[in-house]
């Protein structure tokens, strides 16, 4: 990471809040809420490969972070799965 | 046989049981992933709870959010985002070897931080003013053009948005206020500039710390302050 790639990647978070904003100001909440976790998900992102430095982390780091978010992303939607299939 | 002392040059020698320094480095960097995926858990089981309530009671939990101040929680996390920069700056000039840089960086980002929370205690304390605060026995009164949604009143559902969203922002409160406490110690030896290669080692884990935060609080915005009807 550089000064650089930090000060680009602080603009682009910028740029993704005031998109996620703006959605709020449209009709379709499918579309609304879709977009809210497309910019959350995009930020989150950003964070993590620049500010957290994965994208020059070796191997072993980027194993472990990407397991934790699959982890996570197991816990809610086999949750979400058993809870909302029950009669 | 390697110490833990610093050398002739004034860059530390590796721990004993590490070869080198990249690969104790690269150790402290394994051992703060591992913590955050704990901690990633506890925040976790959060989000899974409001998902399981955000699909189920959809309408009212939406009318609920917009009872949330979007305005402030937007700036929240401006600032929170560009708290993020300047711990980055922080420990790249770290790395750089600038003393006074990283110092002044180590202090945006606590004014940053503080910053936050103070927006945030506001916050907090507007929704106990209009009673929306269902937290130790304080009065909750929430009125809804909503019909009930099956055998539960509004007001309970709504209840339910509050307790989620208070022990998610108070969890996340709590989380700002230990990583400014590892800040203040960073700014202190930092300050001292004795062992410069391993303020550069240690920034580095606690730039972790302080990321971690604000991916916690992406979706804590997402999630309780944008799903509005």
């Amino acid at each position: 990471m550089t000064n650089r790639t930090a000060v680009l990647c602080w603009l682009g978070l910028l740029a993704l809040l005031a998109v996620t904003l703006l959605a709020g100001a449209l009709d379709s909440s499918a579309l609304r809420y879709s977009l809210h976790f497309l910019c959350a998900a995009a930020m989150a992102a950003l964070v993590m490969l620049v500010f957290m430095r994965l994208y020059t982390s070796s191997p072993l780091l980027r194993l472990v972070a990407v397991g934790g978010v699959m982890w996570i992303a197991l816990l809610i939607l086999l949750t979400l799965a058993d809870t909302l299939t029950r009669s | 046989m390697p110490t833990s002392n610093s050398g002739r040059s004034g860059e530390s020698r590796p721990e004993v049981q590490f070869d080198d320094m990249e690969q104790q480095r690269h150790a402290g960097l394994l051992g703060m992933w591992v913590f955050l995926l704990t901690e990633l858990l506890l925040f976790g089981a959060i989000f899974a709870s409001f998902a399981i309530l955000r699909v189920r009671h959809g309408a009212v939990f939406a009318e609920a959010a917009g009872h949330l101040d979007l305005s402030l929680a937007a700036v929240n996390t401006a600032l929170l985002l560009s708290s993020g920069l300047t711990m980055a700056l922080a420990e790249l000039s770290a790395g750089a070897r600038l003393r006074r840089a990283t110092i002044g960086w180590l202090q945006a980002t606590m004014a940053l931080g503080a910053l936050f929370l103070a927006i945030k205690g506001f916050e907090w304390y507007s929704e106990f003013r209009h009673q929306l605060m269902p937290v130790l026995g304080l009065p909750f009164h929430y009125s809804s053009a909503l019909a009930a949604p099956g055998e539960q009143p509004v007001a309970a559902v709504a209840e339910l948005f509050f307790n989620l969203y208070f022990i998610a922002t108070g969890l996340h409160a709590v989380h700002m206020l230990v990583g400014l406490g590892i800040l203040a110690v960073m700014l202190a030896l930092a300050r001292r500039w004795r062992r410069p290669d391993r303020i550069d080692r240690q920034l580095r884990i606690a730039g972790l710390y302080w990321a971690f935060i604000d991916v916690v609080w992406i979706f804590i915005f997402t999630c309780f302050y944008l799903l509005r009807a």
